[in-house]
């Protein structure tokens, strides 16, 4: 794929998000409902995200865990995040306990 | 009387936590491009052009499963549609000034920079545009430095996807969404985007992350108007 063409229409895209109601030729506005819409759009896609990464498929359809390593760290880095842990002491936590299983630091443990 | 000079101040002071925070984000970005075989100015233009850190990050996930620039820019478009809200929302502070206000106001518009904005009007009940346009500059810097350092680590390190780096990109998203959980739509919008996510992927391979993300806002839309 060309990679500059995906640059330059990623970047229109961006900044379009984030212009077009400070435009003066746009008289639209969205509604009440489209906006309640929306608010749901961040949420709903990170998760979407991150979800098939800690899952991973087998030939024959079906579904599993990658490994321990995702799994376990997944459940701690989400404890964290309801609790509303800092996000770069969950990023660093999640991180090094992801490492520590994946690397066999907590074998006498896991 | 709320002085330009003490405004650019404050919005350096303001930005400059949040801007820290996203510094492993950018690393991350950054080597992640070099590892997909981005090039260093095209690694580079990423940050500088599409300046959005949950986008840049998909757009790389999306490549690496071979995506073609249509789901590509889908899924950057549905991810970036909640800075239509944040734009609809200034829109009475902003539309009246002019072209060479309202162009970097908006390039500049990230989640951060909406978040410190907003707390600002709630204190001083006036948005300050020279306030709003710093805190945006500040971040812009710290953002495309910590993705240069992120593209010199990808050059200079082999296999670092080894290094866990997918699941820090997990580990980010589920910081973003998981205090959201115990609102019950946000709840229900996770859950039902995360079963859709894992089910359309093995169908969709290119076009699940739209697919999913589509069913969990009607999911939430429809959870919020039942019960509030």
């Amino acid at each position: 794929m060309k990679i500059w063409l995906l640059i330059v229409v990623l970047s229109m895209i961006t900044f379009m998000t984030r212009y077009i109601f400070f435009s003066k030729i746009i008289t639209y506005r969205p509604g009440k409902k489209l906006k309640n819409f929306l608010s749901f759009s961040a949420q709903s896609i990170l998760t979407a995200l991150w979800v098939p990464i800690v899952f991973k498929y087998h030939s024959n359809g079906t579904i599993s865990y990658t490994d321990m390593s995702y799994l376990i760290s997944t459940i701690f880095v989400l404890i964290l995040g309801i609790y509303r842990v800092n996000m770069l002491l969950i990023v660093f936590l999640g991180l090094s306990l992801f490492l520590a299983i994946k690397f066999d630091l907590l074998s006498f443990v896991f | 009387m709320i002085t330009v000079k003490n405004n650019i101040f404050q919005g350096m002071i303001d930005i400059l936590p949040l801007a820290i925070s996203v510094v492993p984000w950018g690393i991350l970005c950054g080597t992640i491009s070099v590892d997909i075989g981005f090039n260093f100015w095209q690694a580079q233009a990423m940050s500088m052009f599409v300046f959005a850190g949950a986008a840049q990050l998909s757009a790389m996930a999306l490549i690496t499963s071979g995506a073609g620039l249509i789901p590509i820019s889908s899924s950057v478009f549905a991810i970036s549609s909640r800075h239509l809200l944040y734009c609809v929302d200034l829109r009475k502070d902003v539309h009246e000034l002019p072209l060479k206000w309202r162009i970097p106001l908006a390039f500049f518009l990230t989640d951060e920079v909406y978040a410190i904005t907003k707390s600002y009007i709630h204190k001083y009940d006036i948005f300050s545009p020279i306030y709003s346009l710093t805190a945006g500059i500040i971040f812009y810097l710290i953002w495309n430095l910590s993705t240069f350092a992120g593209i010199m680590l990808g050059q200079n390190i082999n296999n670092i996807d080894k290094l866990g780096l997918d699941f820090a990109i997990v580990a980010v998203f589920i910081a973003i969404t998981a205090p959201h959980l115990k609102n019950l739509p946000m709840l229900i919008t996770a859950l039902v985007s995360a079963i859709s996510a894992i089910y359309f992927k093995s169908i969709y391979p290119d076009i699940y992350i739209v697919i999913a993300a589509l069913i969990g806002m009607t999911a939430g839309y429809i959870a919020s108007e039942i019960f509030e």
